[in-house]
């Protein structure tokens, strides 16, 4: 009994040391955060304007950026020669293209032509 | 981010445009507009001391990538993001030439602890505030590495959202969260031993 009771005091002294140290500890963690928002901020003053300034003119500058608003001409011709050149590409592949149908179906009908001048054969061929 | 009272933001736009078109004395304009509020900034997260320096460094890095802002977002947080940045790279070049000393955190903890009057006789907020709580928290941050304690200050002092923090040092989620736990874990065990040592 007297071992239990003994304990129980140990227990307790224990949790209650521990308690004051979270508590002591949560009192100081919120005076830091405290002590933070309360810092004193230097002056930003003149100097410091001129300092930047100082060394931003000891940089390169930016160089102009080009107009961006064109001339109605100068629109219209960028927009107007890449269509234009584009047109003309693909109407020389059209007629390139339709030349060589044509004169497919030319050399098909000569062979055909040539191959049964008379045309009986055809005529055999439909069941006539 | 603060800003001058009575200054229209929308000018904002108008007066990069001006310093992307080569007028370098539109920047000026810009620099008095937003000159508090990165001082502001970067005191939260380096010494008083360097303060001017980092925020010189911050202006000066704005003007070189000035091309790269896009007019979505304000000006300021633009702003913002890069002097958050410094502060980092300050950190991370202070910690690779080791000019810092570590400040014995105990000793000014112990200080700080036992100048405080009972706390049945005074407020807390009345008998910790002041000084002796910037020297104890400068010396925990010390002792941090320096992204650390940039998360640190970010979340827990300044209580931004973890996204926001991300945001600002260019961060995933998690890992700000990770590096979050880990930080604040490692301050309150420095200050219970801080407690425990009174």
């Amino acid at each position: 009994m007297k071992t239990r009771t003994k304990t129980n005091t140990k227990e307790h002294t224990k949790k209650y040391t521990k308690e004051f140290t979270k508590e002591r500890v949560d009192r100081l963690e919120d005076a830091l955060r405290r002590a933070h928002a309360g810092r004193p901020v230097p002056e930003t003053g003149e100097a410091v304007v001129r300092a930047v300034m100082a060394s931003v003119r000891s940089l390169p500058g930016y160089a102009a950026r080009p107009a961006q608003v064109m001339a109605p001409h100068e629109r219209l011709a960028r927009v107007f020669y890449p269509f234009a050149a584009a047109s003309a590409l693909a109407a020389t592949a059209c007629a390139v293209w339709s030349l060589s149908v044509a004169q497919g179906l030319e050399w098909l009908l000569v062979r055909t032509v040539l191959a049964d001048p008379t045309g009986l054969g055809a005529l055999r061929l439909a069941g006539l | 981010m603060a800003r001058d009272a009575g200054r229209d933001p929308s000018e904002d736009p108008g007066l990069v445009a001006r310093v992307l078109r080569g007028d370098k004395n539109a920047y000026e304009g810009l620099v008095r507009a937003h000159k508090d509020a990165v001082a502001r900034i970067v005191s939260a997260h380096v010494p008083q001391a360097q303060v001017a320096e980092l925020v010189q460094e911050t202006f000066v890095r704005a003007y070189v990538s000035l091309q790269a802002y896009r007019a979505d977002s304000p000006f300021s947080h633009w702003l913002s993001v890069i002097a958050v940045r410094a502060c980092h790279d300050f950190w991370r070049g202070r910690y690779r030439s080791r000019e810092t000393l570590h400040a014995d955190l105990s000793e000014a903890g112990r200080a700080m602890v036992d100048n405080a009057p009972d706390v049945s006789e005074q407020p807390a907020e009345d008998a910790l505030a002041g000084d002796q709580a910037r020297r104890l928290l400068a010396a925990a941050l010390d002792r941090l590495s320096p992204t650390d304690r940039m998360v640190l200050v970010l979340t827990c002092l300044e209580e931004r959202s973890t996204a926001e923090a991300a945001g600002l040092l260019g961060l995933s989620r998690a890992n700000v969260k990770i590096r979050a736990f880990r930080a604040r874990k490692a301050l309150r065990a420095m200050l219970e031993t801080t407690s425990f040592e009174r």
